[in-house]
């Protein structure tokens, strides 16, 4: 064979294993409310099944499965070990997708076929006897109750479909009306009618690259809200108001997340693809700068730290500029928090009131303090007589430092002056102390030029930062790129926080709470949430379980961890 | 009623994690039989996050009695006190700046004691379960029993125990219950070896805490004789 020849052949294998998962997608309509992709080639090249399928709790599960599965023992068991001899193509993608309209749904799910010989022979054995197989072209189907069963030589489908009823119609009509809309939808999608407009000519689905994710959900963004609403019993009055006046704000917007279980992080991870009105609005208020002061007060040892970062002005501009009827009173507003102000004695224009505060936050735990509260007990003299004692009782709370930046100190100064009145706040040489009756702490404020420093430790809030965290000590490196490259961001130290509250008074674990306790310390190195601060085609935002082991795929992790608590608790076998 | 305990105990759980509360039972006892009683029950040290709970509808899906709901019941009790037989000058003191409440009462003899206490439970059980009515007291001449019949009911093997969730060890094993008996005559002798005699021999005092009473290694059950 010559080399041109072999690139000749790889290259139609490639062609045709490309089309093989697009052909499944090409016959998914273009406005389909949702498609969740299963790529289940994309996780297996990360963490072989065949691994995963070894570990005690998922023999033990596959046993008692099959013991359930009654007559189809064997069928369950052939289909565990490799679908293919079953027929069925597991192992490429497959396809749940649907169009919901009001109360209409429209369901189905798509897969590959492996061997039609051997699906039918499966058919034959189990449903033949109680479902008639028909059929009509080059396609098989089982029909009940408006859902269908249906394979030819390319795909395994199954679909349905729930109708509203129509006013005044009848049960029976209703029935025969479902099943001919099933049979609609069914013979659409197997006859490839969709093809030339399929959600593959999706400009936003074509963005989402919905197949290099283990699992992707792509969904139009304004009615699955909708969905979601409804599903959680619909939204109150005020909400749906709200929503109907924001209706333009989604429209033409979709959503794209995907789940994947990398080397030792999994990953959700969601891309919004928004109106082109929307996109402008979102690379305006993420244009914001990252004010670097807040690091000094960021230590690597932390417990956790949250950020946001966005351009105050420009949201601003855009309300005042924004044609939405829920915002046209915006104007009405500002002028009311400007003369509730002055009746206070406060004089500040509105302009005024927007440098308080430059739209931006961030909050860290530095891990926990004592703070000593009074408490009431009962000390015993010798014949027993009780004796009423106060007692200064120490109690650990996490220590926090927030941070905000404004363009206003005398405005803040104001304001805090203005506190002061209440007699929560007092002043102790430029340090604010805010004492609220019923908090088991003291918080304290200090405002310098561009920065407003507030912390339940007077020591950080009355020091210079390199007094308080030294310079070797603060946080750096790629998580600094992060903080600084994200809109918002959310992390949370595993480890260092799990340290912590083993120390605490109250942690006496045991048994399965200790190894659970123990192994999510072990196992897990952090959380974060971030949403990206550079925008392009879509918004981007990312949630991150990070592992200590970088090594391990992280849903091979998960397994073990799993697999360890089950053989503890007596499930037999021994640890991988 | 094992399930009853857990229950109970779940709910214990949730109401403060720094530490807890302790429960004073105090009875000053005459040679003819009667006597006064105070019961404390100190909650300050889980103030803050008491104070916090109240102003909350709900705690892990627990409803939060309000004040208002928890003086209704306060004076429901007193009602009820009001109607026994024997027993007078009863005083229920609120605190709910330290979270300290206590009972006072005077009694003719331990079986109106005994009445109040079952009188109290009935009217603080909206379980559907039946209240648990027993004695917890006794008198003859020269012998003051406490009994202590609810292990049965409410006790937990060390194996249940350790199943709990450690708040709920937790909470078990710091709040206290202390019994302290006072006597006009000096004690002859205690059942209850794990009690204290006062120096004077007039004062009796046994301290234990929640897990202790409820797994079985501790009783309250005491026979004084004076």
């Amino acid at each position: 064979m010559t080399r041109k020849s072999i690139f000749t052949l790889m290259a139609v294998c490639l062609m045709f294993f490309g089309l093989s998962a697009q052909n499944l997608q090409s016959n998914i309509p273009k406005d389909a409310t949702f498609v969740v992709t299963l790529n289940p080639s994309v996780l297996n090249s990360k963490v072989k099944f065949s691994k995963l399928k070894e570990f005690d709790f998922v023999r033990k599960g596959i046993e008692e499965m099959t013991k359930q599965a009654g007559p189809m023992a064997a069928e369950l068991k052939k289909f565990i070990d490799d679908p293919a001899q079953l027929g069925m193509d597991m192992m490429s993608s497959s396809y749940a997708f649907g169009k919901v309209d009001g109360k209409n749904v429209h369901m189905a799910y798509a897969l590959k076929i492996a061997d039609k010989t051997k699906f039918e022979e499966l058919i034959n054995t189990y449903a033949a006897a109680m479902f008639p197989i028909k059929s009509e072209n080059n396609m098989q189907y089982i029909s009940a109750d408006g859902v269908n069963f249906s394979w030819d030589n390319n795909q395994i489908l199954i679909s349905g479909v729930e109708l509203e009823y129509d006013e005044g119609e009848e049960y029976q009509a209703h029935k025969e009306r479902k099943e001919r809309e099933a049979m609609t939808w069914m013979k659409n999608i197997m006859s490839g009618s969709n093809a030339s407009n399929s959600i593959m000519t999706h400009p936003k689905f074509k963005m989402a690259e919905v197949n290099k994710d283990d699992v992707n959900f792509f969904a139009d963004y304004e009615t699955f809200s909708k969905l979601s609403q409804d599903l959680q019993g619909g939204a109150d009055p005020m909400t749906e108001m709200m929503m109907q006046s924001m209706s333009g704000m989604y429209k033409d917007s979709y959503i794209s997340m995907g789940l994947n279980f990398d080397k030792g992080t999994t990953k959700f991870t969601s891309e919004y693809f928004m109106n082109d009105a929307m996109m402008d609005l979102y690379r305006k208020i993420s244009n914001a700068t990252f004010n670097k002061n807040f690091l000094k007060y960021l230590p690597k040892d932390n417990l956790g730290y949250f950020s946001f970062n966005f351009n105050l002005d420009n949201l601003i501009d855009a309300i005042k500029t924004s044609e939405s009827p829920m915002l046209a009173q915006y104007p009405v507003y500002e002028s009311m928090a400007v003369e509730g102000l002055k009746s206070v004695g406060l004089e500040m224009t509105a302009d005024d009131l927007y440098k308080l505060w430059n739209g931006d936050i961030m909050l860290v735990v530095t891990g926990m303090k004592e703070f000593e509260k009074e408490v009431i007990t009962y000390e015993f003299d010798d014949d027993f007589n009780k004796q009423e004692v106060k007692e200064m009782k120490k109690e650990a709370l996490p220590e926090f430092i927030m941070m905000m930046s404004h363009k206003n100190k005398d405005g803040l100064l104001q304001l805090i002056e203005f506190g002061k009145q209440s007699s929560m706040i007092s002043d102790q040489n430029g340090i604010f102390q805010v004492s609220v009756p019923d908090m088991p702490m003291d918080i304290f404020m200090k405002v310098d030029k561009g920065m407003m420093l507030i912390s339940n430790n007077m020591d950080i809030v009355k020091k210079k930062a390199k007094k308080v965290f030294k310079r070797k000590n603060l946080l750096k490196g790629a998580e600094i790129a992060k903080i600084m490259n994200s809109s918002s961001i959310f992390h949370w130290n595993i480890p260092e926080t799990m340290n912590v509250l083993s120390e605490m008074e109250g942690m006496r674990l045991k048994g399965e709470e200790e190894l659970l306790f123990n192994m999510s310390k072990d196992s897990f190195k952090s959380l974060v949430f971030e949403t990206d601060k550079n925008i392009s085609n879509s918004v981007n935002a990312e949630m991150r379980l990070n592992f200590n082991n970088g090594n391990m795929n992280s849903l091979e992790q998960i397994f073990t961890m799993i697999n360890d608590v089950f053989v503890s608790m007596g499930g037999g076998g021994s640890s991988m | 009623m094992k399930y009853l305990t857990q229950f109970l105990l779940s709910l214990a759980a949730i109401f403060c994690f720094s530490s807890c509360f302790e429960i004073t039972e105090e009875v000053n006892m005459n040679s003819n039989g009667s006597g006064d009683m105070l019961l404390t029950i100190n909650m300050s040290q889980s103030k803050d996050n008491l104070k916090n709970y109240m102003q909350m509808e709900e705690v892990q899906g627990v409803k939060v009695p309000t004040k208002t709901e928890i003086d209704k019941e306060i004076s429901n009790v007193k009602k009820a006190l009001a109607k026994v037989d024997g027993l007078s000058n009863v005083k229920i003191n609120t605190d709910f700046e330290e979270f300290i409440f206590t009972v006072t009462a005077n009694f003719t003899n331990v079986k109106v004691l005994n009445e109040a206490i079952n009188k109290v439970a009935s009217t603080l059980n909206h379980t559907p379960f039946p209240t648990i009515k027993k004695s917890n007291f006794d008198y003859s001449t020269g012998k003051f029993t406490r009994y202590f019949k609810y292990l049965k009911d409410f006790n937990l093997t060390q194996e249940e125990y350790n199943n709990l969730n450690f708040t709920a060890r937790f909470i078990m094993e710091s709040a206290k219950y202390i019994t302290v008996y006072r006597f006009d005559k000096p004690v002859k002798e205690v059942s209850n070896k794990k009690a204290q005699v006062s120096p004077s021999r007039k004062a009796v005092k046994l301290e234990s805490n929640f897990a202790e009473i409820l797994t079985g290694k501790k009783s309250i059950q005491n026979t004084i004789t004076y």
